[in-house]
């Protein structure tokens, strides 16, 4: 994971951790009006309120310290694909983010309107790997990603579905065949990208 | 206590009376949903943040009708003061003793209120869904709920 990277998952947490020290505010708060007037002391309600921020502090130190690990040692994987592989996409996406993967697809991230070529080569700036499902028919914008992934060097991992032809310009790379049973064909996908 | 009595106390008026409307609205949500999909589900329980919100206007209403009764109260003491009926004066200052700590206590429990809506509501978009259309049962449920029972109780608190 490159720091940039990092850098920007460090930055998406910022609104969590506000909104839990706003959760813990507030029900500190709530519950000492409510000591207040059920007329428990202030020494135990001081106590409940240290307690409650205790536990939420300890909660939260132990789930950024688990994020940093899972941000530390997963990769961020670029998959490509066209409508006639949507499926296959989503069962290998699905497996790649229980591996703990981060995968970045058109589908989920791109907004109508959104100019694309700004927002994938911003996404392949962040990625590790680029994973790329060749089906029997060409993709326009698919093979744009190709040349795309190959002009920032990324690593690519490409999968070729059925009998579909391979692109001269991946001629070199060594390839997964996809046309038997699918669960194994992402098993090994899983592995090559984890 | 007389049912009268119960119907206008606070623990009904405050507690009870906005529970029962939550209960009675994951009803309605199951019962009119489609044939195809009646199937009870998870994220019919998630009502919480409704509840806080309605602590937070109920709050909202309770501090109005304090402050009404302190500029009553408060008439009622120049009228006292006036008539220098001096044990009267003393009971309607003790009042507005009591009111004025309430009220001064209000705002910040109206701010605590609102920060919690904001900052659940949050925590729930940002860590309460396990998917598309289905919420986790910490984050995304059990939390909100939490915290909007503990701020109806405040309010019914707050109001006896």
């Amino acid at each position: 994971m490159n720091l940039k990277g990092l850098r920007k998952q460090f930055i998406s947490l910022v609104p969590i951790w506000f909104s839990v020290i706003g959760s813990v505010a507030s029900i500190v708060v709530l519950l000492d009006f409510l000591a207040d007037r059920l007329g428990i002391s202030s020494k135990l309600s001081l106590s409940l309120a240290s307690g409650i921020i205790a536990a939420a502090a300890g909660l939260f130190a132990k789930q950024l310290v688990e994020q940093v690990r899972r941000l530390q040692r997963s990769p961020r994987v670029f998959l490509s694909y066209s409508s006639t592989e949507k499926t296959f996409a989503h069962e290998i996406y699905t497996a790649l983010r229980d591996a703990g993967a981060k995968v970045w697809t058109g589908e989920e991230n791109l907004r109508v309107g959104e100019s694309i070529v700004p927002a994938i080569e911003r996404a392949m700036g962040e990625s590790d790997a680029f994973l790329v499902l060749l089906g029997r028919e060409s993709n326009a914008n698919v093979l744009m990603e190709l040349g795309m992934a190959r002009k920032q060097g990324l690593r690519i991992v490409p999968v070729v579905i059925g009998e579909a032809e391979i692109p001269s310009d991946l001629a070199g790379v060594f390839h997964l065949k996809a046309n038997g049973e699918s669960n194994e064909v992402i098993k090994k996908v899983v592995d090559a990208i984890t | 206590m007389t049912l009268i009595d119960f119907l206008s106390s606070p623990v009904f008026r405050f507690l009870l009376f906005p529970l029962g409307s939550a209960v009675l609205g994951i009803g309605i949500k199951y019962v009119t949903r489609n044939d195809n999909y009646a199937k009870f589900q998870k994220e019919d329980l998630a009502v919480g943040l409704e509840l806080l919100l309605t602590a937070c206007l109920m709050f909202l209403a309770l501090t109005s009708d304090r402050s009404l009764q302190m500029a009553s109260v408060n008439q009622d003491l120049a009228t006292a003061l006036a008539s220098k009926d001096v044990p009267k004066a003393q009971e309607l200052q003790i009042k507005v003793s009591a009111l004025s700590q309430e009220l001064a206590a209000s705002g910040w429990v109206l701010l605590a209120m609102f920060v919690g809506l904001w900052s659940v509501s949050t925590l729930v978009r940002k860590l309460g869904w396990a998917s598309k259309d289905e919420m986790r049962i910490v984050s995304g449920i059990a939390l909100p709920l939490v915290v909007g029972i503990l701020a109806l109780i405040v309010v019914m608190a707050g109001a006896s």
